[in-house]
């Protein structure tokens, strides 16, 4: 796999420019960036990456970069399932009322997790053939 | 693998002009410690000693340790880390107990960890009760945040080691023995008992979430199958510093309570056959992949049932689930330890993956629940950070010092592999 077979949807600002990738970027928060990941795998496109991060709270994070096939299939049930419930812990959240920090501050560091996680996810997908 | 740990009971700690343990006491020279773990990437550096009961709070925590030293046998505590990655495991460990080593560095904005020494806080973590000799670094400016996460990892480790050293040749107070047999002598061993081992999960998804196993980067293995005792010598260490309350600290990794309960039971009512550790990336084909291998694995060792603690939240909560269907899909038995993100109020989801196989699960706690921590007379480390922390929140610091937080945010409150002093039963 390469570059040109990854479409990453983001709402990172610092994720915009990775060369021959397809990005797709939202602009919102994780949230949007995850009906926009439903509405892709929705229409065949394979998910890659999980789309939640590890250890760092969806209602805190502003930012979330996940990695799909640009080649379509037919749509993933079992996929569209977990999304499906990844989903709804982030609307939980919400609904908690638990997005209430100042992100500002700290935005530069969550971008670079995030990149962090992505750079991973990539590194481990550009060996894989398909 | 045979390994006696030898326990010796730490009194009190207390600055001196020679490291040395004499009538109880460790005495550290603060001068010395400072000298044998300096690193160019650290601007300041400076050491407290705090007690329970002292109105102190301690924040960000990096990570936690115990001085642990070889006495007999292969290695060195922390393989791979110090010397050439020589199995350890066997032979005998002195262990300093009742104290720690404690790092403290604000390596991103969000990061949290904090350990009150006295109040309610204190209750949440079980570092209130253990004397620690707290190590505060500051990087140097510009420092990128890797090299600042790996200078800090690398002053904890040498701190510990060096104050360890004192305990080489010091009588423990007490001594217990744990013996693993290889896998075909301890299979036969307890031919009518249930044969159990232990699925170790292990954050490892880069940056603030790694784990170092004999000092590789765990993200880079396939499972692969330990020794406990390993384990106990320092085999695995903690690079992880987001998630307070649930991540391993390398004190849970040396103390790990599953393991421990293990060997309590071993040979009574179960039959311990050992450990296999795996990782959490970020992948779902690496996941798969370690998924796939930790089931095999577990298939080789011919055991009737294990059981699967977590680290961390989100993603590994896939983890979690894929390495429980696949194993009870061999008709093996599960039971998963992990923790809570159910809401400030419960209610909500506790996990971000479950499945109807996931039939038997102990729960640290849940770790959106609130805590009001008052304020104390001192602050090691920078307690603004409580405003940004994982688990805080706008005006989560008060004017009076006082602070309304998560219990995320309080180090080891809920933590998956037990060591925590809360915990929930069903009925």
């Amino acid at each position: 796999m390469d570059l040109q077979q990854v479409l990453i949807i983001t709402n990172n600002p610092i994720v915009k420019n990775i060369n021959n990738a397809e990005i797709c970027f939202v602009r919102g928060d994780q949230r949007q960036v995850l009906y926009q990941v439903l509405n892709k795998v929705a229409g065949g496109h394979t998910l890659l990456s999980h789309p939640l991060a590890g250890s760092i709270k969806t209602e805190d994070n502003p930012y979330r970069s996940v990695v799909l096939s640009t080649s379509i299939t037919e749509a993933n049930l079992s996929t569209l399932n977990m999304l499906e419930y990844c989903l709804g812990k982030v609307e939980s959240g919400v609904r908690d009322g638990m997005q209430s920090r100042q992100h500002d501050q700290l935005a530069q560091d969550f971008q670079m997790i995030d990149k962090e996680l992505l750079d991973n996810a990539l590194q481990s997908l550009i060996r894989r053939q398909v | 693998m045979q390994l006696e740990l030898g326990n010796i009971l730490v009194k009190d700690v207390q600055f001196g002009d020679k490291t040395e343990f004499k009538n109880g006491i460790v005495y550290v020279n603060g001068e010395e410690l400072l000298d044998n773990i300096k690193d160019d990437r650290l601007a300041k550096m400076e050491v407290h000693i705090v007690h329970p009961g002292d109105d102190v709070r301690i924040c960000p925590v990096k990570d936690v340790l115990e001085p642990r030293v070889k006495v007999e046998g292969g290695g060195q505590v922390f393989p791979g880390i110090f010397g050439n990655a020589e199995m350890v495991g066997s032979g005998k460990t002195n262990v300093l107990k009742g104290m720690t080593v404690l790092t403290v560095g604000k390596i991103v904005g969000f990061q949290e960890g904090i350990i009150d020494m006295s109040g309610p806080g204190a209750e949440y973590t079980p570092f209130s009760q253990t004397i620690n000799l707290v190590i505060l670094c500051d990087k140097v400016e510009g420092l990128p945040q890797h090299e600042h996460e790996e200078a800090v990892r690398l002053a904890g480790l040498k701190a510990t080691r060096y104050i360890a050293e004192i305990a080489k040749n010091v009588t423990p107070d007490e001594t217990f023995t744990f013996e693993t047999k290889p896998l075909t002598e301890q299979l036969s061993q307890y031919p009518d008992l249930p044969k159990v081992a232990y699925v170790y999960m292990l954050q490892t998804q880069g940056l603030m979430h790694d784990t170092y196993l004999y000092g590789l980067d765990v993200k880079k293995i396939l499972p692969t199958f330990l020794y406990p005792t390993e384990v106990m010598d320092g085999a695995i260490i903690s690079g992880n510093c987001v998630s307070a309350c649930d991540k391993n600290a390398t004190y849970h990794h040396l103390n790990n309570p599953v393991i421990a309960d293990l060997f309590v039971r071993h040979g009574k009512d179960l039959n311990f056959i050992g450990v296999v550790v795996t990782n959490e990336n970020v992948t779902l084909l690496d996941k798969e992949r370690s998924s796939n291998f930790t089931a095999k694995l577990v298939d080789s060792l011919k055991v009737d049932g294990v059981i699967i603690s977590e680290e961390g939240f989100g993603n590994p909560d896939a983890d979690l689930i894929m390495n429980c269907k696949k194993i009870e899909a061999l008709g093996i038995k599960t039971v998963l330890v992990t923790d809570e993100y159910a809401g400030r109020d419960g209610a909500s989801q506790s996990l971000a993956d479950a499945n109807p196989l996931a039939n038997a699960v102990v729960s640290g706690g849940n770790a959106n629940a609130i805590i009001e921590l008052p304020s104390m007379s001192k602050v090691i480390g920078y307690i603004e950070a409580s405003k940004i922390i994982a688990g805080g929140f706008d005006g989560a610091l008060k004017e009076d010092g006082s602070i309304t937080v998560e219990i995320q945010a309080i180090t080891g409150a809920t933590n998956e592999l037990g060591f925590n002093r809360m915990g929930a039963l069903e009925f």
